[in-house]
């Protein structure tokens, strides 16, 4: 069997009010991306979450 | 509409200097490529810390419904087992929904200030509903629902009345016009943009050579005119300013404009 990509994205993401940031789902837990560079921050806490929707302003 | 990676992984985004790198395969024609990288810090460095977000969360605490703050200092269940939680426009109420003991699909709210309670109360207008979308101005949640019972439920579009005192007891079938010599059955629903147009997943068939293909589209709830769009992934968001498209393709974190 091969092991799931940690980094593979899943069903399940939410742009932020401001449409900078986008949290999204990937394999091993949560993803806050800057949409603008492209990056990807890894939420420490958010390995059992799923799904995220971002709270309207 | 010009597609863009915006996220794979640091491997990827090592490879995607190299003509034969996955990211480039991925993207083969597209007009704009952002090469990714993921960042080594934990510690978020956007949105404020105290922006809030609601998720399913599965935890050894078992299915429930957390919102829980950008930063992770902040984290509270505010209900039950739940499937796709989106937030009203006010802030204050978030729609999910669940597969209850009796196998239905049912939407539930919940608002902070009182348990939570099914968007259509039992005998109510739709047997069933699942995946809710507010409309802009909260009056309405939309939803795939059916009103027959099981096992002859086939999920439509609907929309419910979510405001005002005949809240839950309204809901309307949403028309959908199938484009010229084909047909068009609304699979899924993804998103409502905020000029109130639907982000749904149809399939269509021709009329006369039979060729069927499920497309994303932009749907008129008004007029149920429907437009395909360029693109095909999972879970497509439109962006606040509806600018952008984000979905998950082949794995990959896309956006397109």
């Amino acid at each position: 069997m091969v092991p799931k990509d940690p980094t593979a994205y899943e069903e399940g993401l939410s742009w932020s009010p401001d449409g900078r940031f986008i949290l999204a789902r990937a394999a091993g837990g949560l993803h806050l991306i800057d949409v603008r560079q492209g990056t990807a921050t890894p939420l420490t806490f958010g390995g059992a979450l799923w799904e995220p929707s971002w709270r309207p302003r | 509409m010009p597609e863009r990676v915006l996220v794979r992984d640091r491997k990827a985004s090592v490879k995607s200097a190299g003509s034969g790198s996955r990211v480039v395969r991925v993207l083969a024609g597209c007009a704009v490529i952002v090469s990714a990288t993921l960042s080594c810090s934990n510690a978020p460095t956007g949105p404020s810390s105290d922006a809030e977000f609601a998720a399913a969360d599965r935890s050894d605490a078992g299915p429930g419904l957390a919102l829980v703050n950008i930063g992770g200092t902040e984290y509270r269940r505010i209900g039950g087992a739940a499937g796709g939680p989106v937030w009203l426009p006010d802030g204050q109420s978030v729609a999910f929904w669940r597969i209850d003991e009796q196998f239905l699909s049912r939407v539930w709210i919940v608002d902070f200030k009182t348990p939570e309670h099914p968007l259509v109360a039992t005998g109510g207008p739709l047997v069933q509903q699942k995946t809710p979308e507010p409309s802009p101005d909260g009056q309405w949640l939309y939803a795939m629902g059916c009103d027959t019972d099981p096992p002859l439920c086939d999920f439509e579009l609907w929309r419910v009345k979510v405001a005002g005192s005949d809240a839950g007891r309204v809901a309307e079938k949403v028309p959908v016009v199938p484009p010229s010599g084909h047909t068009a059955i609304v699979e899924k629903l993804h998103d409502v943009g905020r000029d109130g147009r639907l982000l749904v997943e149809y399939f269509t068939q021709s009329l006369t050579t039979g060729e069927h293909r499920v497309l994303l589209a932009a749907l008129d709830p008004t007029t149920g005119e429907i437009r395909d769009l360029p693109v095909f992934g999972l879970s497509p968001r439109w962006s606040p300013d509806m600018t952008q498209i984000a979905y998950v393709c082949s794995q990959f974190l896309c956006s397109a404009c």
